[in-house]
């Protein structure tokens, strides 16, 4: 579905809800997908799906139209896991590298997690990167965005982000290659 | 492992049965009981904000044109005229450098800054050796 037809719906008062509905739908299974790879367990990207449309509706006034829909809609869901991410290290005071232990068991567990070993393996791998660079290689590596659309979600330069990306490749093909 | 295994691609994380339908479902219900926050425009404001802030403004005002700035050092002499400065001068037998010696032109604060970022530049002899060419500076005196 057209990006505009959505926020037109959404600019007039009369058709808000109309075109809310159209939102949720169009972008509701990237949103989860994006969510799931940063937290894992799939009760918890529940919840912060939800979070991230509660936001949408609720700051749809804010919406400039100075970038495009699905990555403003993007930048509020990784906002969301990175301060979810953040309070779990602050409430229980773990480390960062138990967070993504932690992370790595829900993958061990199974729960609505399978895949062969060399998938689960390069999940594990992508835990080990900081959680705005493991942000940054999911929406290139998985979703395949440009960097433009990238740099629109995170407020970082495209150079940056390459740089990131490059870097974070080269992390995990070492991790992998290490076991 | 190649990165660019089309296998890779797919995380291996799976939903349950009919998640997403119920998911728009359960967004949709929960954005029903929530309003969106529109941006008031400030003479849209209620009148006890905008008169609260009138009343801030009015008292920070205030504050400011009591106090002021403290004067200057160089605001003492605005009222003392030359001849006397001449004359007070003359009498006191002070020398050149006792003059510039007391004579701050920037504020103490100021100097101090400065001499905090002086210590942070380094400087290398080379550099020092073209400023002495260019500048004619010998070790012992400085010609003003």
């Amino acid at each position: 579905m057209e990006e505009q037809f959505i926020i037109e719906k959404l600019k007039n008062p009369e058709t808000r809800q109309y075109g809310f509905n159209l939102l949720t739908r169009e972008y509701q299974e990237r949103v989860y997908w994006h969510i799931r790879k940063m937290v894992i367990d799939h009760d918890d990207a529940d919840d912060l799906t939800q979070e991230t449309f509660i936001k949408v509706w609720k700051n749809l006034d804010k919406f400039r139209e100075e970038s495009r829909l699905f990555t403003w809609i993007y930048r509020i869901a990784t906002n969301e896991c990175l301060n979810f991410l953040s309070k779990k290290k602050r409430k229980f005071f773990v480390p960062i590298h138990d967070v993504a232990g932690e992370l790595a068991s829900k993958i061990d567990e199974g729960h609505l997690v399978s895949g062969d070993e060399v998938q689960l393996k390069l999940q594990k791998a992508i835990l080990t990167l900081p959680e705005k660079q493991r942000a940054v290689f999911n929406m290139k590596y998985f979703d395949e965005m440009k960097f433009d659309e990238i740099a629109e979600v995170t407020g970082t330069s495209v150079g940056a982000l390459k740089a990131s990306y490059h870097l974070a490749s080269k992390k995990i093909e070492k991790f992998i290659q290490g076991d | 492992m190649n990165l660019d295994d089309i296998k890779l691609k797919s995380p291996p994380y799976q939903v349950p049965e009919g998640y997403f339908e119920d998911l728009n479902a359960k967004i949709l219900e929960r954005t029903s009981t929530v309003a969106p926050e529109s941006v008031v425009l400030w003479y849209r404001k209620p009148a006890w904000q905008m008169a609260l802030a009138s009343v801030v403004l009015l008292v920070a005002f205030t504050f400011v044109w009591f106090n002021g700035a403290p004067a200057a050092e160089q605001d003492y002499l605005a009222d003392v005229s030359d001849e006397e400065i001449l004359i007070y001068l003359a009498n006191n037998d002070l020398t050149e450098s006792e003059i510039i010696e007391n004579y701050t032109f920037m504020d103490e604060d100021f100097s101090i800054e400065s001499e905090e970022l002086l210590e942070d530049i380094e400087i290398e002899d080379n550099m020092l050796d073209d400023l002495y060419l260019e500048y004619e500076i010998n070790e012992l005196s400085i010609q003003i």
